[in-house]
C-alpha cells in the first residue's frame, strides 16, 4: 500500500489528468455535447420490472393480444342529483367526442357509444345508449332504466345509483414514456374540466398513476441532488472547517457519479423506478470512501510533530498508505452485498445489483486516486497543536470514553443487542409484502383522491382476467359451459373485493332477451348451442372480442376490483386460484393482468431479498473470515453488520409499513456501508492491538480513531436519506427514513456492540498473514513451530505478538516479575546469570531459540537476557496460548507439544550440566 | 363510397370504357358500373376471418342479388357454414335516399328481425365486413356521403382513379367514418384499395385487390378475391368468390321477410 501511495502523489498530475479524461469521456456519453441532450432514457414502465422471458408475462401479453389491452384509464362523471340530466348527458357525449380525436387514443367507450339492444315490434334496434341527448324527461329516465337494466353496463357503465357514469378511455399500443411525452392525462383532464359543466369528473388507471409518479420522481431527483449535495458539503465543512476539505469529498463523488452514468449510458441501458438509485448509491459510497481518505489526511496531520514537518505530498500519501488497504476491502464487501442482488428472479433488482457493484468500483477508485493526488499538491495545512498546547480532539475524547463504557458494559451492552434482535425478529414473521400504488401518493393529491372516489362510486377500478380456455373449439358456444362460466362469475361475485364482473354470458344473455323482443325472462344463456351460436353470429358487436376468442375456446371473465394493494391482491389471487381448481377438467384456468403480476413481481421480489440478502451475509461472513483469518471472527464481525439489518425488517413489520420495490433496497444499502465501517474499525482495532499490546486498550483506541469519520459518514448519509423525505412519494418518504434510521441504527451498534465484541478478541488479519516476515523456512529453524505449515507458523506469530529490541537493550532481569517467554526470530540475545564476578554470559541464543520460560510457569526471571545484536523476538504470554489454544485448537495443540519438548530437552540439558558439576 | 366494391365482385365490364382516360366522377362510376350484373346473380362466397392470433374462422354464403323497379336492389345472404349457421339468412333491402333495411333470419328461433341503427356498422358474421360495407359491395347506394374524384395516381406501377367520399354533414345518425378513399383501377375499373378513416388522418380499416386475380369473363373484369384489415384490431378477412352466375335467373318472391320463414332452415 505504501507503494501503491507512493506512486499516486508522485505521478499526482499524472493521475488527475487521467481521472479528468476518464470523467470527460463519461460525461460524453451521458450528454450529447452537440444537442445538450441527455442520452440517458428513463423508463417508468412497471413492466420494465419484469422479467424479459417469463411465461407469466409472456401468457399475459397473448391474453392482452386475444381480448385487448386491461389497462385503460377510467374518467368517471359524478353527479349527486343524477347523471341522466340532459346536461350530464351533452358532457359525456362531447367528452367522449374530443377524447377520441386525441393522438394516441384507441378509443372510448361510454354513454354516448356503448351499444345498448333495444327490442320492439319485430325490430331490433342495435344502437347506442345516447344517440341525440333528449330533453324530454320521460326519454332520460328510459335511458336511465336501459342502463341499469344491463347486466354489461350496470355498475360498470354507470354506478348502480345512477350517480355516475365512466369513460372507458383505450390507449394505443404506447410506453408508459410516450404516455408522459403525450401528456394524454393532462389533454383528457383539460378536456374534461371544460366539457363537465356541473358534474364533477376524475380521472384514474394505471397509466396516469405511472406519469404522475414519474413526474414526482424527476422532480425529485432536480430537488434531492443538491440538498443531498448540499448536505454532505455541510458535514464534511464541520467535520474538517476547511474548503478543501470540504470540496475533495465532494469531487469525489461527483467523479464516481459520473463514471457510473457513463457506463450505464454506454450499455445504452435505460433507468427504470429501481435503477435510478444507482447515481445516490454512488453519491453515498463515494462520499463514505472519501470521507474516510480526508480523515486520514486529517489525522496524520494532526498527530505530526510541533511545527509540522514533513514534505509536501507526504501527509496524504501516509494517509493513503493507512486507509488504502481498508477501503479496497470495504469496497469488496460492499460490492459482494450488492452482487448478492444478481441472483434476484426480477432483472430490474440483476441489473440494479450490477450497477451497484460498478458505482462501488468506480467510487474505490475515485476515493484511492482524486484526494491522495490532489492533496499531495495542495499546501498541506499546519494543524499540530502550537507550542505549550496539548492536541484537543473533543469527539475523540467523547469516543474513548465511551470505548471504556463499552468495555465496562461488555455484558449489558450484548444482552440489549440480544434483546433488540428478538423483538426484531418477531417483527420480520410481521412484515407484509405489498405495494399500494396510489397510496403513496399524499393525502389530497388529484391522483389518490380520484383513484379512491372512482373505486368507490363504480365498485372497483382495477381490472384482470380469469381466463378458461376449452380444449376443444366452440366449447363456449354450448350451454353446459357457459352455465359453468355464469357459476364462477357468481362465486366472484360474492368476493367482497370484487365490484363486478363481465362474460360471454352476460353478451349471450343480453342478446338473447333482444331476439325474445326484451323479454326478462330470456335474460339467460339459451337452451341449444345452436341458438347460441346464431345469437353470436348475428348479434355479437366487437365487444364480444374482449371475452371470447373468435375460435370460441378461450373465454375471459374481465373481474373489476376495488382493491388497490398488492398485497390483499395477492390474497384474493390465492382464493380465486383455489375455486378455480375445482372446475372441470376440461378447462384450464389462469388467472392474469398486470395488477396480478405486479403482484407475484412483489412476491418474487420478497422472495429475491430473501436469497439475495442470505447469500450477501454468508458471502461477506465469508470473506470476513477470510480477512481475518478465522471462522469465529468473521462471525464476530457480522453480528453488528445484522443487528441493525434484522431491526430493519422488524421496524417494517411492527409498523406496518411493506416491503415493496424502495424498501427492499434499504436493507442492502446499510449492510453495505455497515460493513464498511465495521471494517474500519476491526482492522484500526488489530493495528492499535498489537500496537498497545492489549486488546481493551485496543478497542478504546481503535473507536477513538474511526469514532470521527464513522459518525461523520453517517451524519451525512442520513442528512442525504432524511432529503428523500421532502418527496410527495410516501415510498420516497418510507425509503429516505427507513435508510436513515437503519443507518444510525448501524452506527450506534458500531460504536457499542462492536467494541464490546471485539474487545476480547485477538485479531490476525489477512494483510498482517500476508505481510509477515518469519524468516526462511520457520518451521525447520524454529523449534516451537515445528510440524506447522509457514501459514499456521504465522498465525501463532499474530496471535501472539513480535517485538523490536536494539543492540545492548536488555529484555530483562534476574529476579523480574515476568509472564512471558520469547523465541529469537532474527539476532542474537546473552543470556547472562549474576556470579561472583559480576553477571557472566552463560549461553548465546540466535534464531529459534527459547528464553524466558521458567518465568512463563514461575512468574520470576532466572537470569538476564540482553540483545546482543538488534533482535526480533516472538513473545507470548500463557493467556495467548491458552486464547490459541481455543481459537485455533490443532495449531496451539502443536504448539504446547513443541514448547514441552523445548521445555524437556532444557531440563535434559540442564540435569547434564548439574551432573557434569557434580 | 356507393358501389365501390361491386364492380370487385359482381362483375361485368363493359370493354370500351375501362383502360380509356376518364375525367369526371360520373365517368369513373360508370365504367365501374359496367362491371355489374345487368339484372340479378348468384354468387357463392367463403369468407376466412383471421383474429389477433391467427386463428381463422371460415363462412361459407351464396349470394343472391336482384335488381328491381327503378333500379333498387336487393340482396340475399343464406349461410350454409357453419354447420350450426346453416339456414341463417339477411336480406339486405335498398331504399331511395335512405338507409337500406336489413332483415335477419335465425332459423333456430324461426323468426325474422329487422335490424337498424349501429348493428348496420358493426361487424357481420364476425368478419372484418360490416353490414354497411357489405351492403356497398353487393352494389347497393350508401346515401351518407359525398363523392369527389381527385387526381389519378399511380398505385403499385398501375395508373388509379381517387376517389374521395366525405361523410355528409347533419344526418340524423353520424356515419362510422369520416371519409373514405377509393383507388379505381384505369385499365379495369375495379377497385384496388379502398381506406375508411375513422378521424381525419387515421385509418380504421383498408380494402385491398391484387390486380393478378382479377379475371377477365366476358365484358366484365372479376376480382375473385379481396381482403379487408381492420387495423385498429390488428384483424382481416378474405372474401373470395368460389362461383359466379352472372345474370342467372332469380325468383323476386325470394327477396322479401316471409319467404325467409318459408324457407325455415333450408338451404338451396
Amino acid at each position: 500500500m505504501e507503494r501503491f501511495a507512493g506512486f499516486v502523489t508522485r505521478h499526482a498530475w499524472a493521475v488527475l489528468a487521467a481521472l479528468l479524461g476518464l470523467t470527460v469521456l463519461s460525461v460524453a456519453q451521458i450528454v450529447d455535447f452537440g444537442t445538450g441532450e441527455v442520452q440517458i432514457r428513463f423508463d417508468p414502465s412497471t413492466g420494465a420490472l419484469f422479467p424479459k422471458e417469463d411465461p407469466a408475462i409472456d401468457y399475459y401479453q397473448y391474453v392482452r393480444r386475444l381480448f385487448g389491452s386491461d389497462e385503460t384509464l377510467v374518467l368517471g362523471v359524478v353527479a349527486d342529483e343524477g347523471i341522466f340530466t340532459t346536461e350530464h348527458l351533452e358532457a359525456v357525449v362531447r367528452m367522449t367526442d374530443r377524447i377520441e380525436t386525441l393522438e394516441g387514443i384507441h378509443h372510448v367507450t361510454s354513454l354516448a357509444n356503448a351499444i345498448n339492444i333495444r327490442a320492439e315490434e319485430g325490430e331490433l334496434e342495435v344502437a347506442p345508449f345516447i344517440r341525440d341527448v333528449p330533453t324530454d324527461p320521460e326519454a332520460l329516465k328510459r335511458i336511465r332504466s336501459e342502463a341499469l337494466d344491463n347486466p354489461i353496463y350496470a355498475g360498470n357503465l354507470v354506478n348502480r345509483r345512477g350517480t355516475a357514469t365512466a369513460l372507458f378511455i383505450y390507449l394505443d399500443e404506447m410506453s408508459d414514456a410516450d404516455f408522459l411525452a403525450r401528456g394524454l392525462d393532462h389533454q383528457i383532464n383539460e378536456i374534461a374540466e371544460e366539457e363537465r359543466g356541473t358534474a364533477r369528473t376524475m380521472l384514474a388507471g394505471g397509466a396516469v398513476v405511472k406519469a404522475e409518479n414519474t413526474r414526482i420522481g424527476q422532480r425529485d431527483i432536480l430537488v434531492t441532488t443538491p440538498l443531498v449535495a448540499l448536505a454532505m458539503a455541510l458535514v464534511a465543512l464541520f467535520a474538517y472547517r476547511s474548503i478543501v476539505g470540504t470540496l475533495v469529498p465532494l469531487i469525489t463523488i461527483g467523479l464516481a457519479v459520473a463514471w457510473t452514468m457513463g457506463l450505464i449510458a454506454l450499455l445504452g441501458r435505460p433507468l427504470n423506478i429501481i435503477t435510478l438509485t444507482v447515481p445516490a448509491i454512488a453519491q453515498t459510497v463515494g462520499f463514505a470512501y472519501a470521507i474516510h481518505m480526508t480523515s486520514a489526511y486529517y489525522d496524520v496531520l494532526r498527530n505530526r510533530g510541533r511545527g509540522g514537518g514533513g514534505a509536501r505530498g507526504d501527509a496524504s500519501r501516509d494517509a493513503l498508505a493507512e486507509v488504502a488497504l481498508a477501503v479496497l476491502l470495504t469496497g469488496l464487501t460492499t460490492a459482494v452485498g450488492f452482487l448478492a442482488l444478481t441472483l434476484s428472479p426480477l432483472d430490474a433488482v440483476r441489473e440494479f445489483g450490477l450497477f451497484c457493484v460498478a458505482a462501488v468500483a468506480f467510487s474505490v477508485v475515485a476515493a484511492l486516486a482524486f484526494p491522495a493526488a490532489v492533496l499531495s499538491i495542495l499546501p498541506e495545512p499546519n494543524l499540530a497543536p502550537g507550542p505549550g498546547r496539548e492536541p484537543r480532539d473533543r469527539m475523540g475524547d467523547f469516543f474513548e470514553r465511551l470505548g471504556r463504557f463499552d468495555l465496562r458494559n461488555r455484558r449489558t451492552i450484548i444482552a440489549i443487542g440480544a434483546v433488540v434482535a428478538m423483538v426484531a425478529l418477531y417483527g420480520v414473521t410481521q412484515i407484509r409484502v405489498g405495494m399500494d400504488q396510489v397510496g403513496v401518493f399524499p393525502p389530497g393529491h388529484p391522483v389518490r383522491e380520484n383513484f379512491y372516489a372512482i373505486n368507490d362510486e363504480l365498485e372497483g377500478s382495477s381490472l384482470f382476467y380469469v381466463v378458461l380456455e376449452a380444449d376443444y373449439r366452440d366449447a363456449f358456444k354450448e350451454p353446459v359451459n357457459l352455465q359453468e362460466l355464469a357459476k364462477l362469475q357468481a362465486w366472484l361475485a360474492a368476493q367482497p373485493e370484487i365490484g363486478g364482473s363481465t362474460s360471454l354470458v352476460d353478451y349471450v344473455s343480453l342478446i338473447n332477451r333482444g331476439f325474445h323482443d326484451n323479454d326478462p325472462a330470456y335474460l339467460r344463456i339459451p337452451e341449444s348451442k345452436r341458438l347460441v351460436s346464431q345469437l353470436l353470429f348475428f348479434g355479437g358487436n366487437d365487444e364480444l372480442e374482449k371475452v371470447v376468442d373468435s375460435r370460441y375456446q378461450t373465454t375471459s371473465v374481465v373481474v373489476r376490483s376495488k382493491v388497490i394493494d398488492s398485497g390483499d391482491m395477492g390474497e384474493l389471487i390465492g382464493r380465486i386460484e383455489e375455486h378455480l381448481a375445482t372446475l372441470p377438467d376440461r378447462f384450464s384456468p389462469r388467472i392474469t393482468g398486470n395488477g396480478v403480476l405486479v403482484t407475484r413481481m412483489l412476491d418474487d421480489l420478497s422472495r429475491g431479498q430473501a436469497v439475495s440478502l442470505s447469500m450477501a451475509f454468508i458471502l461477506i461472513y465469508i470473506i470476513l473470515a477470510i480477512l481475518f483469518t478465522s471462522f469465529r471472527v468473521g462471525a464476530l464481525a457480522l453480528v453488528p453488520n445484522a443487528l441493525p439489518v434484522v431491526c430493519f425488517f422488524g421496524t417494517l413489520g411492527l409498523t406496518g409499513i411493506t416491503l415493496n420495490p424502495s424498501t427492499s433496497l434499504v436493507a442492502c444499502i446499510v449492510l453495505g456501508i455497515a460493513v464498511d465501517d465495521t471494517i474500519h474499525y476491526l482492522a484500526r482495532f488489530n493495528a492499535s492491538a498489537k500496537r498497545l499490546a492489549d486488546e481493551d486498550a485496543g478497542a478504546v483506541d481503535a473507536l477513538r480513531a474511526v469514532g470521527r469519520p464513522v459518525t461523520f459518514t453517517t451524519t451525512a448519509l442520513c442528512l442525504g436519506f432524511l432529503v428523500m423525505c421532502t418527496s410527495e412519494m410516501a415510498t420516497q418518504v418510507q425509503f429516505g427514513a427507513l435508510t436513515a434510521f437503519t443507518l444510525s441504527l448501524a452506527w450506534v451498534v458500531d460504536v457499542t456492540l462492536t467494541p464490546a465484541l471485539s474487545s476480547h478478541l485477538r485479531i490476525v488479519s489477512l494483510w498482517d498473514m500476508l505481510s509477515l516476515d518469519l524468516g526462511r523456512d520457520p518451521a525447520r529453524s524454529i523449534p516451537l513451530f515445528r510440524g506447522l505449515r509457514n501459514s499456521q507458523a504465522r498465525i501463532v506469530a499474530l496471535m501472539t505478538s513480535i517485538r523490536h529490541y536494539v543492540k545492548d537493550e536488555r529484555l530483562f532481569a534476574t529476579g523480574e516479575q515476568g509472564d512471558d517467554m520469547y523465541v529469537v526470530l532474527d539476532g542474537e540475545l546473552a543470556v547472562c546469570l549474576q556470579t561472583d564476578r559480576g553477571l557472566v554470559e552463560v549461553a548465546r541464543l540466535t534464531r529459534g531459540d527459547a528464553v524466558g520460560e521458567v518465568a512463563l510457569f514461575s512468574g520470576i526471571r532466572s537470569a538476564d537476557v540482553v540483545a546482543r545484536t538488534d533482535v526480533r523476538l516472538l513473545r507470548f504470554t500463557q493467556s495467548e496460548l491458552e486464547r490459541l489454544r481455543r481459537r485455533y485448537p490443532r495449531i496451539g495443540a502443536q504448539v504446547l507439544g513443541n514448547l514441552s519438548e523445548i521445555l524437556a530437552n532444557r531440563l535434559i540439558e540442564a540435569n547434564k550440566a548439574r551432573a557434569e558439576d557434580a | 363510397m356507393t358501389r365501390w366494391l361491386l364492380s370487385g365482385l359482381a362483375l361485368l365490364a363493359l370493354a370500351a370504357p375501362a383502360g380509356a382516360q376518364l375525367t369526371t366522377l360520373d365517368e369513373v362510376k360508370d365504367c365501374m358500373d359496367l362491371n355489374m350484373p345487368d339484372a340479378s346473380s348468384v354468387q357463392t362466397v367463403v369468407m376466412n376471418a383471421h383474429d389477433r392470433i391467427g386463428s381463422v374462422t371460415q363462412s361459407r354464403a351464396k349470394i343472391y342479388w336482384r335488381k328491381f323497379d327503378g333500379g333498387l336492389s336487393k340482396v340475399l345472404v343464406r349461410l350454409s357454414d357453419p354447420p350450426e349457421m346453416r339456414g341463417a339468412a339477411i336480406l339486405m333491402e335498398e331504399k331511395e335516399g335512405t338507409r337500406s333495411d336489413i332483415f335477419m333470419y335465425l332459423p333456430e328461433l324461426d323468426r325474422v328481425k329487422r335490424v337498424t341503427g349501429h348493428m348496420m356498422s358493426g361487424s357481420m358474421f364476425g368478419t372484418d365486413f360490416s353490414y354497411e360495407e357489405f351492403e356497398s359491395l353487393q352494389g347497393l347506394d350508401n346515401t351518407d356521403f359525398e363523392q369527389t374524384l381527385l387526381a389519378s395516381e399511380e398505385l403499385d406501377g398501375r395508373s388509379v382513379y381517387v376517389i374521395q367520399a366525405m361523410a355528409k354533414e347533419g344526418l340524423e345518425e353520424k356515419p362510422n367514418y369520416h371519409h373514405t378513399m377509393t383507388y379505381v383501377d384505369h385499365d379495369t375499373c375495379n377497385p384496388l384499395k379502398v381506406e375508411f378513416y375513422e378521424r381525419p388522418e387515421k385509418v380504421r380499416k383498408r380494402m385491398l385487390a391484387d390486380p393478378r386475380r382479377i379475371e377477365k369473363r366476358g365484358k366484365r373484369h372479376v376480382m375473385n378475391r379481396i381482403e379487408m384489415f381492420d387495423l385498429r384490431d390488428d384483424t382481416r378477412t378474405e372474401l373470395e368468390i368460389e362461383d359466379i352466375d352472372f345474370d342467372a335467373k332469380v325468383s323476386r318472391s325470394l327477396f322479401s321477410t316471409r319467404a325467409l320463414e318459408r324457407m325455415g332452415g333450408k338451404t338451396f
